[in-house]
């Protein structure tokens, strides 16, 4: 009798004990989803206090905590929900990085009259989307908002029209991802002596800052000293050259070997190892030769039915003419687009169900990814839903001015990119 | 009083021009080119290779040891930092070169043993006990083998100033396990005949030649192994270099270490850059394309002198154009 009321009770929390768990991440996720809440509303507020009110610093201040009070709550429950494994981490990772990314926009409101603001917002901005690194779902920027966002009249229903209008200076920065490998305890190195800098700028970029660069170096130094792993961490960046040296070493060669160099929008992986008695700082290639072969076979139907009007093949073709190779890299996209106008919702793009138009949108959006490819913009843009937006964006601005960048035509450049 | 005065300004005046000089670091590309003529000459010093060279022709095996059928074997190294870590990988290439000789397999991990006891060049712990595993055709059979070391020197070489050399004999514990083996290759160290190659092939990109390292490496022949990325490139790993304006021109590269490859470019002939400033040639790397055509360096984890690799990358730096401005532009 004893052993059968052992096994019902552990029958029971078999069956009870995941539902109790299941109750507990619906509960964090709506906690969640009122932080979020709270976060927007205190956005708006912030608004308000900077523009209409001429505040202080101080209110200014008060809004920036509350927000990061708002942010921290959230992150901690992600990474509880992350650890807790559950089954769909997609919520919790959406409200996540649009906490984080409308704390970027707030830093971003500020930034004006304080220049380290920029760096602030960059970094809540690359750690929203290092979120979305190796997924192959939709960043949260491009999806949908919840609630949509007002800033004055204009009512905002994705965080990337927002970032359009609000953030473009995030777009100065660049994301540089950093691996120390193979340092030993034995290394010469005196990590406190190292100094960051930066050697080389636009004008235009002088004014963003950096300061948070040399600590967060000097500390992956100090761990991969003591600890003998390997370290990674990432530095927001504006656009530039930037070197590692030592106040206590002289060698006028260290500047070229420990050289960084970041160019905007873009993300880069370097790996800095000993060489010996200093450092060498190398990029770790990304970039892949497109697989010409691959992507014919990919292709769905013959370029040449595709101009059946005659005069709408011109633009692509009349400038690839130069090189016969460029002739069939576009010719091969051209089919690419095709394949996949059928794989998402085309009404939603402009009114490419129409022949004609089609025609003129297919050869314009291989014309720009064309030519982000052969600028290697390709190999080095922080992820392939960036770069969809970025030439999605370019598309729009000659195709159709002045309207909102349809999220199935992002969807489109990056399934063609997706073939490469 | 009055030259103490002197003196002491002089002093100051030196103090502050050095570290104006120290934060200034300017980077003259003739310079680095005059003073890194000669990447393996350039200190005065002679290199590892020749070291054990003439190590391996003067110390031949003595009477006493080969009437005891101990076979000898020579290793070095100049890859660490540290006496100690290179002597143990020293004595670790003269063991193994032995096990090879033999034609039989190490049971023991061997590195383990020489890292808890140490080899040095300083001290005492000169011999060594371990298992091997003799196979013939039907069964594996455990046996004893007994490592002495007889030289164990450390040199400062143009390698590293912790370059070390040894000299090891060894043989079985006991006569039957002798007698199972087959016959004995006398080789006393492959590592120096990589080491050669590898000095070979450097030598020629450092004068601006790939065609040679090429026929070294067998680079026309099917790859054994195709490394999947950076973490698996080992020195004479080959690859192909895309131009970015024609995707479909390709330029060939040889991977020598620490991120550092030496390629041909459309414009500049051969040049020594990390990864990442082939783009100031117009270039990009392909990363499908990495191939092992030769494995011998991967086997013996040949890695190339660092201070040579620092000399190249100085040595080609005059020909890399301008910075930041033609990177920049994408």
């Amino acid at each position: 009798m004893k052993r059968i009321a052992i096994l019902l009770l552990y029958i029971s929390c078999v069956l009870i004990t995941p539902s109790i768990a299941q109750e507990n991440n619906a509960v964090l996720i709506l906690k969640m989803e009122n932080y979020e809440k709270d976060i927007q509303k205190t956005y708006n507020e912030y608004q308000k206090v900077y523009y209409e009110r001429k505040s202080s610093k101080n209110e200014l201040q008060a809004f920036e905590d509350i927000i990061s009070v708002y942010v921290t709550q959230i992150l901690e429950i992600y990474e509880t929900l992350q650890l807790s494994l559950v089954d769909d981490i997609t919520k919790p990772r959406d409200i996540a990085a649009r906490a984080l990314i409308l704390r970027s926009l707030t830093f971003l409101e500020k930034a004006p009259l304080n220049n380290e603001f920029y760096e602030k917002a960059c970094y809540d901005y690359y750690t929203a989307l290092e979120m979305y690194q190796n997924v192959d779902e939709i960043p949260v920027i491009l999806k949908p908002l919840p609630q949509p966002i007002f800033v004055g009249a204009v009512k905002y229903d994705r965080l990337i029209d927002l970032i359009d209008v609000k953030g473009k200076d995030l777009f100065s920065f660049g994301k540089i991802k950093i691996k120390l490998r193979n340092f030993k305890i034995t290394s010469n190195l005196n990590a406190e002596a190292f100094v960051f800098e930066r050697f080389f700028t636009e004008s235009k970029n002088s004014k963003f800052t950096y300061l948070k660069s040399e600590s967060l170096i000097k500390h992956a130094f100090k761990n991969v000293l003591y600890n003998q792993e390997e370290t990674e961490f990432f530095l927001a960046l504006p656009e530039g050259s930037y070197r590692i040296k030592s106040s206590t070493k002289y060698n006028p060669f260290y500047p070229s070997l420990s050289s960084i160099y970041v160019r905007p929008n873009q993300q880069h992986e370097y790996i800095i190892e000993p060489l010996v008695d200093w450092i060498v700082i190398y990029e770790n290639p990304q970039s892949k030769q497109p697989d010409v072969k691959k992507l014919s076979s990919n292709a769905s139907s013959s370029i040449d039915n595709f101009d059946s009007q005659g005069n709408s093949k011109d633009i692509v073709f009349d400038k690839r003419r130069k090189s016969r190779k460029n002739i069939l890299f576009s010719d091969i996209l051209i089919d690419n687009i095709k394949g996949h106008i059928e794989d998402i919702n085309a009404d939603q793009i402009f009114n490419i169900r129409d022949t004609w138009i089609q025609s003129k949108f297919v050869n314009l959006t291989a014309e720009k990814i064309s030519s982000a490819i052969a600028a290697g913009k390709y190999y080095n843009s922080w992820s392939n839903w960036m770069l969809s937006m970025d030439i999605a964006h370019e598309v729009t601005e000659e195709f159709s001015p002045g309207t909102m960048v349809p999220t199935e035509l992002i969807r489109l450049v990056y399934l063609v990119l997706k073939d490469f | 009083m009055k030259i103490l005065k002197i003196a002491f300004i002089c002093i100051i005046i030196l103090n502050i021009s050095c570290v104006l000089l120290a934060q200034e670091q300017k980077y003259d590309r003739k310079y680095f080119e005059r003073k890194y003529r000669n990447c393996w000459k350039s200190r005065g010093q002679i290199t590892l290779l020749d070291t054990v060279a003439r190590a391996i022709e003067k110390n031949k095996i003595d009477d006493f040891h080969k009437q005891h059928d101990f076979i000898q074997t020579f290793g070095c190294s100049y890859e660490e930092d540290d006496i100690e870590q290179n002597s143990i990988r020293a004595v670790y290439r003269a063991v193994i070169q032995s096990i090879r000789n033999r034609h039989v397999e190490l049971r023991d991990d061997l590195i383990s043993i020489l890292t808890q006891n140490p080899p040095r060049p300083d001290n005492l712990m000169r011999e060594y006990s371990i298992y091997t595993n003799i196979k013939s055709e039907t069964e594996k059979k455990s046996a004893r083998y007994e490592i002495k070391i007889l030289d164990l020197i450390a040199v400062p070489t143009i390698e590293s100033k912790y370059s070390v050399w040894t000299r090891v004999v060894t043989r079985f514990a006991y006569k039957d396990d002798y007698n199972k083996v087959k016959e004995i290759d006398y080789e006393e160290s492959e590592f120096i005949q990589v080491m050669a190659k590898a000095q070979e092939i450097l030598t020629e990109i450092e004068h601006h030649h790939i065609s040679d390292p090429k026929k070294i490496l067998n680079t026309e022949t099917v790859a054994d192994v195709y490394p999947t990325g950076i973490k698996d490139l080992t020195f004479g790993d080959s690859m192909n270099l895309f131009d970015y304006n024609r995707m479909d021109k390709n330029y060939f590269g040889i991977y020598l270490g620490k991120g550092i490859i030496a390629c041909e470019t459309p414009d500049d002939g051969v040049v020594v850059c990390k990864f990442g400033e082939e783009r100031l040639f117009g270039l990009l790397t392909d990363t499908n394309s990495f191939r092992r055509t030769t494995t011998i360096f991967k086997e013996l984890n040949y890695q190339a002198p660092e201070v040579i690799l620092e000399c190249l990358l100085a040595r080609f730096s005059s020909k890399k154009p301008d910075y930041i401005s033609d990177f920049l532009d994408d």
